[in-house]
């Protein structure tokens, strides 16, 4: 084998061998800085959707990742859930084909008129002094000592039943407690959020 | 030389080898890993995890893992499948590992961000989100998660610079900016421009509606003047602009916007546009030209046989029963509060039937409740005879416009038919002495 060939065939051995090889990179993540005291917070709550579909807020369209002020009016589309994160005042969960106006403040005091559709509130307890509350124009629920958890739809008459009688036909009463609360947030996460919040890859290429 | 052949051929298999090796258990776990994330919407997919014994979807994933433990897009899908199931630290944990694996992909980054903002994480959450800007700065997406994510920790001016980064990039999120600016700043109209500082049509326009919806007129139509108007895309969204100030009883300001979407120069006078009909007139065109409602039975046109004044008149036809109260012609015109007007039609009937004659009502416009501030006498006239109507009316304390109504008089019979033809021409309007203006008196 002459020089030549000898060195053509280093090459190819080289590049193959190249070709074939996974280079990993190790990248550390950055350590956490140690900042400045943040400012102070201001009351807003985060959206998740489910497959980060949109939902309408305040007329505009909206999906996971998206902050909610206080008096937004939240409106989820057919098939597409929603959950409201309120941070320390609790959850607030939309089923699919629902309208509801959105209140709440620095004390965990969280007001859900619902418009159309069902929703679920669910305070955490002991952390903030509110109430959380679903109503309509004729009739109010809130939360208390022995009721963390509210799920209602509004009914043709304008007032409120629960979830089960309008939407799932003949399930528990109001109260939930426990175990039905449960199934029934089980139920709305079925088309709501059930932490499914896949962000979009791609779009908005670079110029 | 033959050994080295050997040698040669023995490492190339070996090689070759390697590589099928590695492809087959990259394919494998991505295939698992994609089967996985589909199981629970897919059918097909979940059967294809059942033929290869794995009992769910997690357990799939586990195994993607497990047979390509260097590859992120196997801890990526398994991300997404306890996303899916709820298990959001696990979630976290994978992405966690899918970052180091594949650390200049801003997506891993983007959804770990997520995903540590829902473990109540911000500021890893922030980090995350950082490093996805810092990948792809000219990508929405992160620069909207980030923006969102120092909105909600409170650092307001760095998290509008990132929604402003994101709007720029996907125009379609600026209304949602603005509305965030809109309540965060307490709905004061001057800080949200001060901190949007909108400097492109894209971004003027959905700022000018969103002023003028919230009854903002004297801001939106400040963003308006600053607008450069190019593009069919900009008449649609100036006509949105206009029919709200209109909506909103904001006269002055709808008159600036139509005025300039039609090149006129702006003017205090007050005047009937088209006065003579001599101009075409744009059926469904909404603002300070003649409007035409489309009534059953009532036909107009121009008509150059009959005038009054000019080269023309409008004609208009009843052909049988309509509703004798809808307007058929009106026109919305500019006026000043407390001023006395006097405004003069020419009118031409033939053949004219019916119970209900038409008629000319001027509406207080600024009026929620639409006063009729005046109407003139039936318009009939002596057959080929232009007959001047005179209908003189004062305006309210609050009346910034009013309209010109031509319809038919209320009927008591239902149906009411009409027949016949009436023409309009040379249509003016001018102002008057009140009745409290003081008047010279020649000296005695």
């Amino acid at each position: 084998m002459d020089t030549r060939r000898k060195k053509i065939l280093k090459v190819l051995t080289v590049l193959l061998a190249f070709s074939f090889a996974q280079v990993y990179v190790q990248a550390g993540l950055p350590n956490p800085t140690p900042g400045a005291p943040l400012p102070q917070r201001a009351i807003t709550a985060r959206l998740i959707t489910k497959n980060n579909q949109p939902i309408t807020v305040n007329g505009n369209s909206l999906g996971t990742g998206g902050t909610i002020l206080t008096g937004a009016i939240i409106e989820t589309p057919s098939q597409i859930g929603a959950t409201i994160d309120l941070g320390n005042a609790g959850v607030v969960e939309l089923q699919p084909n629902t309208k509801i106006q959105l209140d709440f403040d620095e004390n965990g005091n969280v007001r859900v008129k619902i418009i159309s559709g069902c929703a679920v509130a669910r305070k955490k307890s002991n952390v903030l002094p509110g109430q959380m509350e679903i109503y309509t124009d004729t009739a109010s629920e809130k939360t208390d000592q022995s009721r963390a958890t509210l799920g209602f739809c509004v009914l043709p008459n304008g007032g409120l039943g629960p979830i089960g009688s309008v939407a799932t036909a003949g399930a528990a009463g109001a109260g939930m407690p426990g175990g039905e609360v449960a199934l029934i947030v089980g139920a709305i996460g079925g088309g709501a959020a059930a932490g499914a919040f896949f962000l979009t890859r791609g779009g908005n290429p670079s110029p | 030389m033959t050994t080295k052949r050997i040698i040669i051929a023995v490492l190339g298999s070996v090689l070759c080898g390697w590589a099928i090796w590695q492809t087959t258990h990259v394919g494998l776990a991505r295939t698992l890993g994609e089967y996985a994330a589909k199981a629970r919407r897919d059918n097909v997919a979940a059967w294809a995890l059942t033929v290869a014994r794995v009992d769910d979807p997690k357990a799939a994933e586990d195994r993607a893992v497990a047979l390509s433990p260097q590859d992120a897009e196997g801890y990526s899908a398994r991300g997404d499948v306890l996303q899916s199931i709820g298990d959001y630290p696990q979630s976290r944990d994978a992405y966690a590992h899918a970052v180091p694996l594949r650390p200049r992909d801003y997506y891993l980054w983007l959804v770990l961000g997520a995903i540590r903002d829902q473990n109540q994480d911000q500021e890893g959450a922030l980090r995350a989100f950082r490093q996805s800007v810092a990948l792809a700065p000219y990508y929405a997406e992160p620069h909207w998660q980030l923006g969102n994510l120092l909105l909600r920790m409170g650092q307001l001016d760095q998290a509008f610079s990132e929604l402003r980064e994101a709007a720029t990039a996907n125009p379609t999120l600026w209304p949602n900016v603005i509305d965030l600016a809109w309540g965060v700043y307490g709905h004061d109209a001057g800080t949200v421009v001060r901190v949007l500082h909108p400097e492109t049509d894209r971004a003027r326009m959905p700022l000018a509606l969103f002023f003028a919806r919230n009854n903002q007129s004297a801001a939106a139509v400040d963003q308006f003047r600053q607008l450069q108007l190019a593009g069919s895309a900009s008449r649609t969204l100036t006509q949105s602009l206009l029919d709200t100030l209109l909506q909103a009883r904001e006269f002055a300001q709808g008159y600036e916007v139509w005025a300039r979407m039609k090149g006129l120069p702006l003017t205090s006078a007050v005047e009937v546009r088209n006065a003579g009909f001599e101009e075409p007139i744009v059926v469904g065109e909404s603002g300070f030209g003649w409007r035409i409602t489309d009534v059953p039975n009532v036909t107009m046109s121009f008509d150059e046989g009959e005038h009054q004044s000019g080269t023309r008149s409008l004609r208009i036809d009843f052909r049988g029963n309509s509703s004798p109260t809808s307007p058929l012609l009106s026109q919305l015109l500019l006026v000043k509060p407390l001023t006395r007007y006097h405004l003069g039609v020419f009118a031409l009937s033939k053949d004219f039937v019916s119970a209900a004659d038409p008629i000319i009502t001027i509406v207080d416009a600024s009026d929620p409740k639409n006063t009729v501030l005046a109407q003139s006498p039936p318009l009939r006239s002596e057959p080929g005879v232009w007959r001047e109507f005179a209908i003189d009316f004062n305006t309210n304390a609050g009346t910034q416009a009013v309209t010109i109504n031509v319809a038919r008089q209320s009927c008591t019979n239902n149906p009411c038919p009409a027949f016949g033809t009436l023409w309009l021409d040379s249509i003016s309007i001018s102002t008057m002495p009140t009745a409290s203006t003081p008047k010279l008196t020649r000296p005695k």
